[in-house]
């Protein structure tokens, strides 16, 4: 192996496999990085196990009430071995396909902890083995890793995403620790196997990040199926007593106190990005607040040295990575390139009913804008949510009145994260109300009450009030 | 036969200018060398001589009117009076390619006038929207916000895929549109200076962007609305850049100018004729030496390298009306002080006139900026790029100061450095401000 490199890429997950194949297309000679295994946090122990194990509970969910559309399915009942064991053989499959994908755009991957020594060469630590490259560019996406609480650890009781995705036994009972994607999506899937669920939030309403009314909308579902919330309180201190935990929850304005009893806690108050033990120190590169500081073009202070995805900052999310893995690539090789519109990047959370969502919600879009329209279409008025009786959640969009701007949409329901693109296509194309309105949506689906919800903003809906 | 004349390209950066006035008139006759029209440029306006020699047929672009192409056509000479305007063939085959023979035989030979109107309709149209391959690519908000405050879309430069126009293209226009409306832009520049709505500008010539802003904000029109100017685009574009962009950082320290007093107040005696050396002449100089001393404050930031210069070109910022602009002394390592004092003066009384061409204000390697008649004790300045630094002095102040225990009066100036960081160090600039403490308190040194 010749070890001079045009681009060398730390770190194979979302970002930086594709910021290694978009690289190889561009004709450099490109090496990546991994100490564990191909495809990152997201591949492996996120994004895509999870959803394995969603839609197990989704299924035991459907064929639970499966006299209602008139199927007999009787005892009903799950293996939560295999649950898990099919989650990590899909995460394994894909893996598996990104070594291929390397190769095929002969890419070498170099096995071990990359560790910068300059800004054109890097140590690679393996087990027994070092081994030294040299690079004109060096491309880091070294991801992120779950924060821990002050005073409370990741331990074999208090769970981290990674823990919670691969338990031996089934827990009877769980407290979850933060509302956001993560922390809703583990709520989700344990209450639907039958795992009684509390979801600790500090904030006053749960996924914060969302607008208010899905929050709200939200909230609502989970508790009819059986979650509890406790909103506007932190986790004080855990403690063990025989099999069970004690945990205990301070009010944050009262200062009330209160118990819960679980099995085990999961963990999921946010992520810190992976900073250390790279070498950034001593080549002076800027960080900030646990990432890595980069321009638009995710530059760092060092000119040949990129920073992607998680550890470049939030919103943390596997698509944009991938997206400022390709930014970079092509800014390296000189071509012209795009930048990211953060107001562009979609976010989406996997529940029952599901939720997604892109730009400003309904309160900073009115903060930022002194006049905006606002169009909601609830789904109970849509054919095809009817058919499939699941009609719950609504779509709501947003527009700056003067210009039709789209500035935010928001939707909860059946199969939401599907449809959120084609907003996302509206915003990053520039497109009016118009342009929707103008758009021919198949009947009968879901998607039609995008179109609804548009036609609403303007006050003229065809299927509603 | 006869020739076209296109919008000149007066400087190296422009592309558009405007025509503030046009010195000759249809028929009149021009000869090689004659102002034919004062063009404004994105800095001054500039005389438009012309090179070649005739009558002027036709004018194709009219007085007052702004924001045109270089190399459109603005007007037509005919060579001689026997020419008439349909002799067009440099028009026909330079600038009307789309145009095909047979359509163009169509045109009567006889009148020259309705010829020109043809062809100047043939101009407008290639350029607006589409029919000639020329599509112009833009998002639909971007065409929206065009559309309702007026901007023409030909303006616009598109920054999206394949050159579309985005809406933070448009908005990036927004400003300079302002000055489009006619009226703000005839041939007098004062026009700049605060226009009260109450003192019968009548709304309809408030260029659409302004009148919006005005209904929306539903006031009593009780504030001025004052477009902006070329100039102020170009100074708010430039400083905005270099702020946002150079991570400059202020070095300050005082100089004794107790000594330079003397010599100056000696040498203008000496000199026995109206001529007078100013502190700043002193300065220019100074400043010069000083960077030659330390010659890395001599150099530009340009992206993935540094020029270094060998000559010491250096701007001096003077408020004019309305605005400011930087004239540049070149060389000042080879000029003595006399001639710094004439060439100063000179390109003051310039500017002030709006005289100055780009190249005497275009480049520079350092700029000072002495706001010491207005009592100002000490400010820090925003660095013109390419430039790397700027230096701001502020007025003098006599001090108390212990000598040998007796008390004495010192006086003092302010001199500040704002530096750009990535090619000047802390210490750097430093060094330079104290080589120019140096010889400001020791005058002498500059004999050397």
């Amino acid at each position: 192996m010749d070890l001079k490199y045009d681009v060398t890429i730390i770190g194979s997950g979302p970002g930086g496999y594709v910021a290694a194949i978009r690289s190889a297309q561009l004709g450099h000679k490109t090496a990546i990085i991994e100490k564990d295994k191909l495809g990152g946090i997201c591949l492996n122990w996120g994004c895509i196990p999870t959803k394995a194990l969603l839609k197990s509970s989704e299924v035991y969910s459907i064929m639970k009430k499966s006299d209602y559309y008139g199927v007999t399915a009787e005892n009903v009942s799950f293996n939560f071995k295999n649950i898990i064991d099919r989650s990590r053989g899909v995460a394994n499959d894909l893996s598996q396909g990104i070594g291929y994908l390397l190769k095929k755009n002969k890419i070498d991957l170099i096995n071990g902890n990359g560790y910068i020594l300059d800004n054109n060469t890097i140590k690679i630590q393996a087990d027994n083995k070092e081994t030294i490259i040299s690079t004109k560019n060096i491309i880091i996406s070294t991801g992120a890793r779950p924060k821990e609480l002050p005073g409370i650890s990741f331990s074999e009781d208090v769970w981290s995403y990674k823990q919670a995705m691969v338990p031996d036994k089934m827990p009877k009972s769980i407290v979850v620790i933060g509302s956001g994607a993560i922390g809703i999506e583990f709520a989700n899937f344990y209450n639907a196997i039958g795992v009684k669920v509390n979801v600790v939030e500090l904030a006053d309403r749960i996924l914060p990040n969302e607008d208010g009314e899905v929050s709200e909308y939200a909230k609502t579902e989970f508790e009819k199926q059986g979650i509890k919330f406790h909103l506007g309180s932190y986790v004080n201190s855990i403690t063990k007593s025989r099999d069970a935990l004690n945990v205990e929850l301070i009010h944050n304005i009262n200062k009330k106190r209160s118990k819960l009893n679980a099995n085990k806690v999961v963990m999921a108050v946010g992520i810190t990005g992976n900073i250390e033990n790279i070498g950034l120190e001593h080549n002076n590169i800027n960080i900030s607040d646990g990432h890595i500081i980069t321009n638009e073009f995710m530059q760092t202070n060092v000119k040949n040295i990129y920073a992607i995805g998680d550890v470049a900052g939030a919103p943390w999310l596997a698509h944009k990575a991938s997206h400022e893995g390709i930014i970079a690539a092509e800014h390296i090789s000189g071509i012209q390139t795009h930048t990211i519109e953060k107001a562009n990047i979609p976010g989406c959370v996997y529940s029952s009913p599901q939720i997604a969502s892109i730009g400003l919600s309904e309160s900073e879009a009115k903060n930022k804008y002194s006049s905006v329209k606002v169009g909601k279409f609830p789904l109970i008025a849509n054919g095809k949510a009817k058919a499939i009786s699941n009609d719950a959640g609504f779509v709501k969009v947003i527009y700056e009145s003067a210009t039709g701007e789209l500035l935010g949409a928001h939707m909860i329901g059946d199969g939401v994260t599907e449809l959120i693109h084609g907003y996302a296509i509206a915003k990053n194309m520039e497109g009016t109300e118009e342009d929707i309105m103008n758009t021919i949506f198949p009947h009968p689906t879901i998607s039609e009450s995008m179109h609804e919800a548009v036609l609403s903003a303007y006050d003229i809906p065809i299927h509603y009030k | 036969m006869s020739i076209t004349i296109y919008m000149p390209a007066l400087s190296p950066t422009m592309e558009m200018g405007n025509i503030v006035k046009w010195h000759k008139a249809e028929g009149d006759q021009i000869s090689s060398g004659d102002i034919i029209a004062e063009i404004e440029t994105d800095k001054a306006v500039m005389e438009f001589e012309s090179a070649d020699e005739g009558i002027l047929g036709k004018i194709l672009i009219a007085e007052g009117s702004v924001d045109v192409k270089v190399n459109e056509p603005i007007a037509i000479i005919l060579e001689s009076e026997n020419d008439t305007i349909e002799d067009l063939d440099i028009i026909d085959s330079n600038n009307m390619e789309a145009t095909d023979d047979n359509e163009y035989s169509i045109i009567d030979k006889e009148s020259g006038e309705d010829v020109v109107r043809e062809l100047v309709d043939e101009i407008d149209t290639t350029e607006p929207d589409i029919d000639d391959g020329n599509r112009i690519f833009i998002s639909p908000i971007a065409k929206r916000i065009a559309k309702d405050k007026g901007i023409e879309l030909t303006d616009i430069r598109g920054t999206g895929p394949n050159g579309r126009i985005l809406k933070k293209d448009v908005e990036a226009h927004k400003t300079e549109a302002n000055v489009s409306a006619q009226t703000y832009v005839g041939t007098d520049l004062k026009l700049e200076s605060g226009v009260s709505l109450e003192s019968g500008v009548r709304l309809e010539d408030v260029s659409p962007s302004t009148k919006t802003d005005i209904i929306n904000e539903g006031n009593k029109l009780n504030y001025t609305v004052t477009p902006i100017d070329t100039m102020r685009s170009v100074i708010a574009e430039r400083l905005q850049q270099s702020n946002s962009t150079i991570p400059s950082y202020t070095l300050n320290i005082d100089a004794s100018i107790k000594k330079l007093n003397e010599v100056r107040k000696k040498m203008n005696e000496d000199m026995l004729d109206e001529t007078k050396l100013s502190f700043n002449h002193f300065l220019i100089k100074i400043t010069s030496m000083a960077m030659l001393h330390t010659p890395e404050v001599n150099a530009s930031w340009e992206g993935d390298q540094i020029y270094s210069y060998n000559s010491t070109d250096i701007g001096i910022a003077v408020a004019i009306d309305n605005g400011l602009i930087t004239p540049i002394i070149r060389n000042v390592e080879n000029k003595g002080l006399l001639k710094i004092s004439n060439e100063i003066s000179d390109l003051i009384s310039r500017a002030r006139e709006k005289k100055l061409s780009p190249s005497e204000y275009q480049g520079g390697t350092i700029s000072i900026s002495n706001l010491g008649s207005y009592g100002i004790k000490s400010f820090t300045s925003i660095i013109n790029p390419p430039q790397a630094s700027i230096l701001s002095i502020g007025a003098s102040r006599k001090v108390p100061v212990v000598i040998d225990d007796a008390v004495d009066i010192d006086e003092l100036i302010s001199v500040t450095l704002t530096a750009d960081h990535r090619l000047i160090d802390g210490a750097v600039g430093a060094k330079f401000l104290a080589y120019m403490k140096r010889l400001i308190e020791n005058p002498n040194l500059m004999l050397l």
